[in-house]
């Protein structure tokens, strides 16, 4: 396998198909969400509590990938001189989420169910959740750039506010929810 | 240079170590039982009383400091804040054990609690001392994450 498909397969996956493989990713790292009790407070937020039911898991992983999505599609539709489909554009995003299961897959050993504050295995799940996030951005900003075909400061700028409001849209309706 | 590498992180994860070995989570064999029993009955009447507008006497089962701290006042207070924030108590379940690191003798139990209006769990906490007598009690929001 190339390396430039662990960050950048969309040149080869896009539409159905990314959609199909992203929708898999998601209702696994919802499960093991679940299991674990790992909270997906949007993209950027991360909490660990095993005190909720599998729909509260199942929303907060499906409402920030929508979010996400609407937004930047939204941006692709406003910005980009190309004809772009919504299937890419929710499809690679819901992709670009996979290593997001890092932290609830490492969750299942038992010595990291529950922890103290300040303690190793509390650091080492959040170096491995941090370094998953960036490896998500990574994959997400080049969906957003294969998918809506978008360049310099329209694509960065465009992604930067899509992935705020989505991080904001996806804590109001949380909290609504919750 | 690999092993300087290794040497580094095991300094790493030794001081991440060392600063924050407080607190162990008990094994299944290792937890007394009968002082479960102790704290969830505890907190399940304490609970139950309150909910049914009544005081709840702690007699010689807590410390002074508690008895102290939960007057009757205080306990119509903290369960009308409860029952605002969360909803009526409805029941708990007992989840694990924790000790001090540096005494064994001091238990710290975690029950989930669940409340009316919540859909999330609530952390319902009770510490027994070396007598078995409640020597602390607490209710927040769950996290795997002991504070």
């Amino acid at each position: 396998m190339k390396s430039r498909y662990l960050y950048n397969p969309f040149t080869q996956i896009a539409g159905l198909k990314s959609f199909i493989m992203g929708i898999f990713g998601l209702l696994i790292t919802t499960y093991l969400a679940f299991n674990t009790g790992t909270h997906f407070y949007g993209l950027l937020n991360i909490d660990f509590a095993k005190d909720s039911d599998y729909w509260v898991y199942l929303m907060e992983n499906l409402s920030n990938w929508l979010f996400l999505s609407i937004f930047l599609y939204i941006s692709g539709l406003i910005l980009s001189k190309s004809k772009i489909r919504a299937i890419d554009t929710f499809g690679t995003t819901l992709l670009s989420r996979i290593p997001l299961i890092l932290a609830p897959l490492i969750r299942t050993i038992p010595l990291f169910q529950s922890f103290v504050i300040g303690s190793w295995e509390m650091y080492l799940i959040m170096g491995l959740y941090l370094g998953s996030l960036i490896w998500a951005i990574i994959l997400l900003f080049n969906a957003f750039k294969i998918s809506c075909n978008l360049r310099n400061e329209r694509l960065i700028v465009s992604f930067i506010i899509s992935i705020l409001l989505s991080e904001v849209c996806t804590k109001l309706v949380l909290k609504l929810l919750t | 240079m690999k092993s300087i590498s290794l040497i580094l992180v095991a300094c790493i994860i030794f001081s991440l170590n060392s600063c924050s070995q407080d607190f162990k989570k008990l094994t299944d064999s290792e937890i007394d039982k009968n002082k479960v029993k102790i704290a969830q009955d505890f907190a399940s009447n304490f609970l139950t009383k309150l909910k049914n507008g009544e005081e709840y006497q702690f007699q010689d089962k807590a410390i002074d400091a508690i008895k102290n701290q939960f007057t009757g006042e205080t306990q119509k207070l903290v369960y009308q804040q409860l029952k605002t924030q969360f909803g009526d108590f409805q029941s708990l379940e007992y989840s694990e054990t924790w000790i001090q690191s540096n005494s064994k003798y001091i238990n710290i139990f975690r029950f989930k609690g669940e409340f009316e209006k919540s859909t999330k769990k609530i952390e319902i906490r009770v510490v027994l001392n070396e007598s078995g007598k409640i020597a602390g009690f607490w209710i927040k929001p769950w996290s795997d994450m002991l504070k």
